[in-house]
């Protein structure tokens, strides 16, 4: 689904992406951890082709980065999604979530859409303004949208930062479902104690990748080689 | 009878004015929702100082190219507030502010040397219906002409730049630096109705007022076309009526919506 060959990566004479390999595989549900400024924003933007890294090769759906143009299979909820939302914005949720089919020029499957507003608890919201909506109604209405066009992979980028535990409970859980479902997904998180066993595979990302593998596997890693990491907590997490 | 004389005199005043008022309104919106409604504000006082060059070489130029100079000339010191902004690592509301103060004072300092401070700079600081004439008609037309084309083709694209910084796929950088070329276009057709200074109110009152009042994207896009034209009739009709300058008619009746939200507010 993802492969990522060699990626190194300068801003501002700095390096911040070292010689990255990483490969996701169909079906995946991938945890990518690390520390604040460890790059793991980066990498992503470097996938979904924002940043142009300066060495190596990045593959989407099997073709090269440059000649993919199936962007309606991905779906992308960026960190703090929303944060440039404008008091005065007058569009409804319903627009909203129009949104991707306008920009892929695809048609969306309207039952399909019903199933999402309803999953994601949004029907008594769908004809007002995301505006005046919530922190945690916007982050539901943004990764409602990044779903609406049945996307093969899931990119989430701190998606439940700022929400309470019953919230990130339950949008882990429909994260979970999804997953089950046979979606790719990619969730970059700090919230390692929230890990639920649904996430196979873990890389752990500070500028080099220094683990990356099945999800039992980092548990071993992380007590060996991340003193202090709460690793029982990833392992043995249930709600 | 008096007013089909008052029609006829300003005929070109009020046709540009119908089309800048319809161009602004289908810009505007986008422009307040990406918090950058002072944008037009700082490129006509950029303009000032385009404007001013060109009267220093207004001898040697044909008239036709008198429009390519300034789109030319103010482009390339607009261009100049994202090159400080990257190059300074600078907030681009800070390096706006550094270009737009350096165009007026240099500006100021051509209009002194040149003994420009007299009707032609008044003209342009405040504008004058009627010094508007058919080849400045003709540009209005132009630019609302290529507003629509470009609204029609653009238009998802300006809304998501207003929330979103990055689409996968979607290629916004080129969408967002056509918005900026329109408003520029905009800003330079409008200076002779509504002066330097009061040219960017059309970008302001109207489309914070519909973004305020409308249930749905496209009734704000309507509504700041409907509030637009109706400042430009009112603002015509006081300026007559009791002798006021045009564009200073126009900013006061404008000035009305805002009160209109008080008491929306209130009520």
């Amino acid at each position: 689904m993802i492969l990522v060959e060699n990626l190194t990566l300068f801003l501002n004479g700095k390096t911040i992406l070292e010689d990255i390999n990483l490969e996701v595989e169909k079906g995946d549900f991938l945890a990518i951890i690390g520390p604040n400024g460890g790059g793991k924003s980066t990498l992503i933007r470097c996938i979904l082709g924002f940043l142009k890294p300066h060495k190596g090769k990045i593959y989407l759906l099997g073709k090269p980065l440059s000649d993919f143009r199936d962007w309606h299979l991905i779906g992308y909820v960026p960190q703090r999604a929303g944060k440039n939302l404008n008091q005065l914005f007058p569009l409804t949720l319903k627009e909203f979530l129009y949104l991707p089919s306008i920009w892929y020029k695809k048609n969306l499957d309207e039952k399909y859409l019903e199933e999402i507003i309803e999953i994601f608890g949004l029907k008594a919201l769908i004809n007002k303004k995301i505006c005046n909506f919530s922190f945690g109604q916007l982050q539901r209405a943004y990764i409602a949208r990044a779903l609406v066009l049945k996307p093969e992979l899931l990119i989430l980028d701190e998606p439940s930062v700022g929400l309470d535990f019953i919230s990130q409970k339950s949008f882990y859980e429909i994260l979970s479902n999804f997953h089950k479902r046979g979606m790719t997904i990619i969730l970059i998180t700090h919230e390692t104690w929230l890990i639920t066993k649904e996430v196979n595979k873990v890389a752990c990302l500070n500028q080099k990748l220094y683990f990356h593998g099945a999800h039992e596997e980092f548990c071993i890693f992380a007590e060996k080689n991340l003193p202090g990491f709460d690793f029982h907590k990833i392992e043995h997490t249930h709600w | 009878m008096e007013l089909l004389f008052y029609l006829e005199l300003f005929k070109w005043g009020l046709l540009a004015g119908i089309c800048f008022a319809i161009s602004t309104a289908l810009t505007a919106p986008f422009l307040v929702l990406q918090r950058n409604s002072l944008f037009p504000h700082a490129i006509t006082h950029i303009l000032l100082l385009s404007l001013l060059l060109l009267s220093l070489f207004k001898d040697f130029f044909p008239v036709f190219l008198e429009f390519p100079f300034l789109l030319t000339v103010t482009l390339f010191l607009s261009y100049l507030i994202y090159f400080l902004a990257r190059t300074l690592h600078l907030f681009e509301d800070t390096s706006t502010s550094i270009l737009t103060y350096l165009s007026l004072g240099l500006a100021l300092l051509i209009a002194g040397k040149t003994s420009q401070f007299d009707v032609t700079l008044l003209n342009y600081l405040f504008g004058s219906f009627l010094t508007v004439d058919k080849k400045d008609y003709i540009e209005s037309f132009f630019v609302l002409i290529l507003t629509l084309i470009l609204f029609y083709h653009f238009k998802d694209l300006w809304l998501a730049k207003c929330f979103e910084e990055e689409i996968p796929g979607i290629e916004l950088k080129k969408s967002q630096a056509l918005f900026l070329l329109l408003i520029t276009l905009q800003s330079i057709v409008g200076v002779k109705l509504m002066g330097v200074l009061l040219v960017s109110s059309f970008f302001v009152f109207s489309s914070a007022t519909a973004l305020k009042i409308s249930s749905s994207f496209a009734q704000a896009i309507y509504l700041s076309v409907f509030f637009n034209l109706l400042s430009l009739l009112f603002g015509f009709i006081l300026s007559i009526h009791f002798d006021f300058p045009f564009s200073g008619a126009v900013v006061i009746f404008m000035g009305l919506y805002i009160l209109g939200l008080f008491f929306l507010k209130r009520s």
